[in-house]
Formats: C-alpha cells, structure tokens, sequence
C-alpha cells in the first residue's frame, strides 16, 4: 500500500509511514525545466530531491511520470527521458508507470517546425494508430530500465473522442498492453469519472479490460464543477470507488500496490488526518480481498 | 486517422486557432469533430482545467507579487490566460509572459491604492531570482525599492502589507545568479 509524495510537506511521508509499503515519486516534480542550447532539460533541484530521499527513508519506490508526452504522435519528452536516467542512477524503483495521452504536439516541418503546448494532459484517441505509436515507446521504457512498465487510463472530459470502428476506451487499453507487453496502473477513480461524465457503464468497462495486466490501483476523490465529475484529487475516496476496489481486487491477481492519490496542492484541504484515515481503510480492503482470495 | 494531424489541431484550438485544419492534416470526420467540439461543455472544462494549470504556474513563480495584489491578482491571471491563448512550457516564460501583459494594469492599480507600487520590484526581484535556476541568461540586476527591500519582502512572506512606497527608489537590490545583495554605490553609478 503506498501514497504519492508530497514534495512540498516533506513530514507527510514520515507521519504516514507506518502505514505504508512504498512511495510513489514523480520525479519530475522535483525537477526544474532548464533551457540548454534551445534545448528544454529537466534537472533536479538538490534540495527537493534530498528531501525526497529522505523522506521515504526505508520504503520502497515507484516512479510516476506526468511529463513524458507518451502519446505525442512524432516523439515524446526526450528531457523527461534523460531525467528519469539520471533518477534510475540515484534511486532503485520497482516498476514506472506514465499516463497514456499528450501533452504537446509537433507543428510545421523544416525551419518552421515547433512545439505547442497543450498546457494541460489531453487523451488519445481509441485508434489503432494509438497503439502504433504507444506500444514501441511502452516496450522501449520496459527495456530501457529492466522494472515493469505500466501505462495508466486517463480521466477526459471531451466527448466522442475518435476511434476506429468497435473501439472504446477498454478496448484501446486491451490492445495497447497486448501490442507492448506492458502492465497497466489502473486508476479506478478516473474509469468512475469517465462513465460518470460519458454515461458509461463502469462496470462494462472494467469487465472488458485486461485485469491481469494490472500491476497498481489508484483510488481517489475529486469535486464536481458544471456538471461534471473532476479528476481532481481533492478529497476522499467516494462509496462507488471502494466497490470498483473491492470487485477488481476479487479478479486481478497481480497487483502489487494500491496507491491512495491526493494532489499536493489539496493535502492542506484533505488534512493528513484524512489521508491517514483512507490508508487505515485501503488497508483493510485489501486485507479482505487477500483473505478471500 | 492522422494522429500527428489531429494532436496538432486540438493543441491549436485549446490555443486559440481560429481555423479548423482541413486537407491532408486530418480526415473529414476528424475536421468535423474539431469543428464541433469546441461547442462543447467538455470542451470547456478542458479549456477551464488548462487555465487553472497556467494560473498555477505564475503562482508557483511569483508568489510575493500575489500576495501584494491580494484579491487582484486572480483577475489579472484570468485576463493574461483569456488573451495569450498559447501556454508557455516553462513556469518562468508563462511567469515572464504575465508580467509583461499586466504591466499597464498594475501600474493603474497603483494609483488605487499606493502599497501597489511596489508591484514593479516584487515583480522583477522574483522573476531575477527564478531566472537561474531556470538556466536563463544575463547578467546581473539592479532593482530599485520605493522601501527598504528588506521590509517590503520580509513584510510579504509573512503576510502583511509592505511599507509605504517613495516617490523614489531608496535601495537597490543586485540580484544575479540566484542570490541578492544591496547594490554599492559604485555598482549603482556605473549602471547609470
């Protein structure tokens, strides 16, 4: 059982402590963007990577991108890349795990070519072509630092994303860790904010998703704003959540870790008495689940 | 499908792009998609969720100037983000970008209320000290204070309002290469 870390609350990850098994570090977080030669690199801020070793002491780690750009058809963050090898070299990870969608995208050709931002993560479409582009890269990171590789679903909010004819979003993800031979972190929160906000049958969803696949379950809250459901990792985990835990523990056999998310940002907002007492819960589902099994 | 295509045009039209891509860029049925979409609520969540990500930068860069501007300060990011359509990969560019944007407006909100004078050097003095850790250029600056420096940044980071501005810069800071020192007279006249 695990949690994010919190860079900015450096005593949060002590305090929590017994209660957990490892901690899930997204290192780019502890990174500032250098401009080297019209280049973008990502480098660690000393004081904020020391913190963070330190912070999770004795836990095992596991690696969380957000940056990497997985899906950005003609090339994803190389920077991102050369950080997480230069992390690899200062800290042992279990497994990496990176958001299946895009972040920016390559415009123009010769002189004229250049980066746009999205300025905020954006799904792929549910298409063959995804695949094509995703599951080399999935398969190049699995080898690249000889841990497993887990792709994770997204929450979108756009409707009626393309897709190839008979596809969704299971079936994206069925081909994807077929195609690359990947593992999936599944964040159940978002699959619930999905079919909430897309009238989705959740249950369908996580029926027809490859549950073998799935190595680490995220569980979450957010808040609702103009009628939708946010992905924003604000609050406690809802009653619907705990059930999609509760049933996908009974089906999948090899999930190692069940992380509990909360934004930084909204750490102050939830309270550390919250989190601890969502651990203390996490705790005790998957206890049963183990039970049972 | 044209993957490369489709990215390319969602990535514009969350910028601002008037024109929908036509032709060899995307499909018909991907052209129409991002014709409509934009009518969309989901749409604008995502629109709001990438403004809020942008706001959180400037924040992250200048957190000094926001607490000078207090409840001022949301407005002019909002007003930043709805006329500079295109987000900034780095926190100081977007920070750097807002700043140039709202310099007329801070410099009226001064004449509403005096302690927004400072809004010049808390501005620059964040942006000094951001712009080499983010492996920017340039050398060092002078930054002049309308009150002791000191008091008008101590007086911030503990949440409290900044002394009462000069006509005219009594200090000047020189910050460069991440850290800051009061200027020598000799450092200030051969600036002039």
């Amino acid at each position: 059982m695990g949690c994010s870390l919190f860079p900015s609350f450096p005593g949060a990850v002590p305090e929590l402590a017994d209660l957990l098994d490892f901690v899930e570090i997204g290192p780019d977080t502890l990174c500032r963007e250098v401009e080297r030669s019209g280049r973008t690199a990502l480098t660690f801020v000393p004081s904020l990577l020391g913190e963070a070793l330190e912070a999770v002491g004795d836990l095992d780690v596991v690696v969380h991108g957000l940056e990497l750009s997985i899906g950005t058809a003609d090339g994803w963050n190389s920077a991102y890349v050369d950080m997480l090898d230069d992390f690899a070299g200062r800290c042992s990870f279990a497994w990496h795990s990176e958001h299946l969608g895009f972040l920016f995208a390559r415009t123009g050709s010769g002189r004229r070519r250049r980066v746009r931002h999205a300025g905020v993560p954006l799904p792929m479409p549910f298409t063959q072509e995804t695949v094509d582009v995703v599951a080399p890269r999935a398969r190049a990171l699995a080898t690249r630092y000889g841990r497993p590789f887990l792709l994770e679903n997204a929450a979108y909010y756009l409707p009626d994303l393309p897709a190839d004819a008979g596809w969704d979003e299971a079936e994206l993800l069925a081909r994807l860790v077929e195609a690359a031979d990947c593992h999936l972190l599944l964040d159940l929160f978002n699959l619930h904010v999905n079919a909430t906000n897309h009238g989705l049958d959740v249950l369908d969803l996580l029926g027809r998703i490859p549950l073998d696949r799935v190595v680490e379950i995220h569980v979450a809250g957010g808040d609702e704003a103009a009628g939708f459901l946010l992905d924003s990792h604000s609050a406690v985990v809802p009653d619907e959540v705990w059930s999609l835990l509760r049933w996908t523990l009974d089906r999948a056999p090899n999930v190692a870790g069940v992380v509990y998310e909360v934004l930084e940002t909204h750490l102050p907002r939830v309270g550390l008495a919250a989190v601890r007492s969502q651990l203390e819960q996490l705790r005790s589902v998957c206890v049963a689940a183990a039970v049972t099994a | 499908m044209s993957l490369r295509g489709w990215q390319a045009a969602l990535v514009g039209l969350l910028a601002g792009d008037e024109a929908v891509p036509a032709g060899d860029d995307v499909t018909a049925a991907e052209a129409a998609w991002l014709a409509t979409v934009r009518s969309t609520p989901g749409y604008a969540l995502t629109s709001q969720v990438q403004c809020q990500w942008r706001a959180f930068r400037v924040r992250s860069c200048l957190p000094l100037t926001a607490r000078l501007l207090g409840a001022r300060f949301e407005p002019l990011v909002a007003a930043y983000v709805e006329d500079r359509g295109e987000p900034a990969s780095f926190f100081l560019r977007e920070a750097e970008q807002f700043v140039e944007h709202s310099r007329a407006a801070l410099a009226a909100a001064a004449s509403a209320d005096d302690r927004l004078a400072h809004a010049d050097a808390v501005t620059r003095f964040e942006l000094a000290m951001t712009r080499p850790h983010a492996g920017a250029r340039g050398g060092p600056e002078l930054i002049g204070f309308l009150a002791p420096p000191g008091a008008v940044l101590g007086r911030l980071a503990a949440g409290r309002r900044p002394p009462p501005p000069a006509p005219r810069p009594v200090a000047y800071l020189r910050c460069g290469a991440g850290t800051c020192r009061l200027a020598s007279g000799d450092e200030l006249a051969a600036s002039q």
